[in-house]
């Protein structure tokens, strides 16, 4: 019986130990599988989730303030350049010559100091081109590089026509004491909007221009009296002195 | 080789702990597929088993493969026990029925059946049987160390070891016979 016992437990023994390192055959076992459980199950990977949680959020937060930078940015739209509109409009060259005189910017000594004799072409071509590198422009060295009219050139009349009367307009376009606005602002006006026009006409011709003017604005030749303070309140009625003349005796 | 493989896994190094994995996880499926019966269990013994031994390799001293190879396995059947004491898997077993029972004195026919045949003869045993016979003849163990493990007295264990031997010798003629047949 023994014998027989020890027989079976060798059978198996030697079954068991000629079996090859292999799953069973028809089994679904799959060892990688298996593998990646234990693997995330070993090396949980809560500090990298962590990690990328906080990424994220950093992310998010850089985003959400660059968006509102922006969103800022856009709704205020550019408030320098309303800012040195109203200014053009409002300054005259007194206070554009008190500005500058107050001033202490370096670079507006310097050109003035080179000699440059800015005509307001010469100072818009100039912006034009710094306005790239400069986009806020100082209100200073604007202003005197503008506030210098040029001097009107002198047209030669011929020979030929001086004996004959004429009259010459000059049609002027008023140095922009824009000088203050910015570059940007300039740099749109065509620089040929400040040549000098000198229509010749005829004195006849300037005659009937007149006449037409005159006729358009018929206000011109009424005269005010007054000083034009005058209230429109309901003026007090006049209290009539009654002089009752004495009876000569 | 396997030492350094062991000092890294010591380190929580993942390649050392995949390539100890992979070097031992087939022939530990194997023995997991004996205990339990179905091939998911096997699975998750198998998985449970490397999950206590990395986590218990710091405390685990290499001298050579075979000592490793005796402390996985040790790992494994112990995670097998326990897996099946917590599916209830192991039935009440008490002595009196196994005395009843012995083997056969009928000498074992002249096996010609393949190593997975058989194995899968013993995977038909029940599971009180197979158990104890797997312990016993397979792993090792003592009698005592059987009852220990499976909290049973030693004649429990002796008995259920006879009627295995007794069962699996049945089988193993049925079988012979049933290949003879298809043979002719």
């Amino acid at each position: 019986m023994k014998q027989s016992s020890e027989d079976i437990d060798q059978v198996v023994r030697q079954a068991f130990q000629s079996l090859p390192d292999t799953p069973p055959p028809g089994s679904a076992f799959d060892a990688q599988r298996v593998w990646g459980q234990l693997n995330r199950e070993l090396h949980p990977a809560k500090p990298a989730r962590r990690l990328a949680g906080w990424w994220w959020l950093a992310g998010m937060l850089f985003l959400l303030s660059g968006l509102g930078w922006y969103v800022r940015s856009v709704s205020s739209g550019s408030p320098s350049g309303h800012e040195t509109v109203a200014l053009v409009e409002r300054a005259t060259p007194k206070q554009l010559n008190t500005s500058t005189s107050r001033s202490g910017n370096k670079k507006a000594k310097e050109q003035e100091g080179e000699g440059n004799t800015a005509t307001p072409e010469t100072a818009l071509l100039k912006k034009a081109s710094t306005a790239n590198r400069q986009p806020v422009v100082t209100r200073n060295q604007s202003a005197q590089e503008n506030i210098r009219i040029p001097e009107p050139p002198v047209t030669e009349i011929p020979a030929a026509m001086a004996d004959q009367e004429m009259v010459v307009t000059t049609e002027v376009s008023p140095p922009e004491p824009a000088s203050v606005s910015e570059p940007k602002v300039l740099a749109k006006t065509k620089p040929t909007a400040s040549k000098l026009r000198f229509p010749v006409v005829h004195v006849n011709e300037w005659q009937a221009e007149e006449d037409v003017k005159t006729s358009l604005h018929r206000s011109e030749r009424l005269v005010r009296l007054g000083t034009g303070s005058h209230s429109f309140d309901t003026p007090e009625p006049p209290q009539l002195q009654i002089t009752i003349p004495q009876r000569i005796k | 080789m396997d030492q350094q493989l062991i000092e890294q896994c010591q380190r929580g190094n993942a390649f050392a702990q995949k390539r100890l994995f992979d070097q031992y996880a087939n022939r530990f499926y194997r023995v997991c597929l004996r205990y339990v019966r179905h091939e998911q269990e096997a699975e998750e013994v198998l998985m449970n088993g490397f999950l206590k031994a990395f986590r218990a390799i710091s405390d685990f001293a290499y001298r050579d493969e075979a000592g490793l190879e005796a402390w996985l396995r040790r790992i494994m059947v112990n995670e097998a026990l326990q897996h099946l004491r917590a599916t209830r898997g192991l039935p009440a077993m008490f002595p009196e029925e196994a005395m009843a029972m012995e083997p056969d004195t009928a000498p074992l026919p002249d096996s010609q059946l393949n190593a997975e045949a058989i194995m899968e003869l013993v995977r038909q045993l029940p599971t009180g049987y197979r158990t104890v016979f797997n312990l016993y003849v397979l792993e090792g163990y003592s009698h005592r160390e059987i009852a220990g493990q499976l909290n049973i007295s030693d004649n429990t264990s002796k008995s259920q070891l006879s009627k295995a031997r007794a069962l699996l010798q049945e089988l193993l003629v049925k079988q012979e016979h049933e290949a003879k047949l298809r043979r002719h």
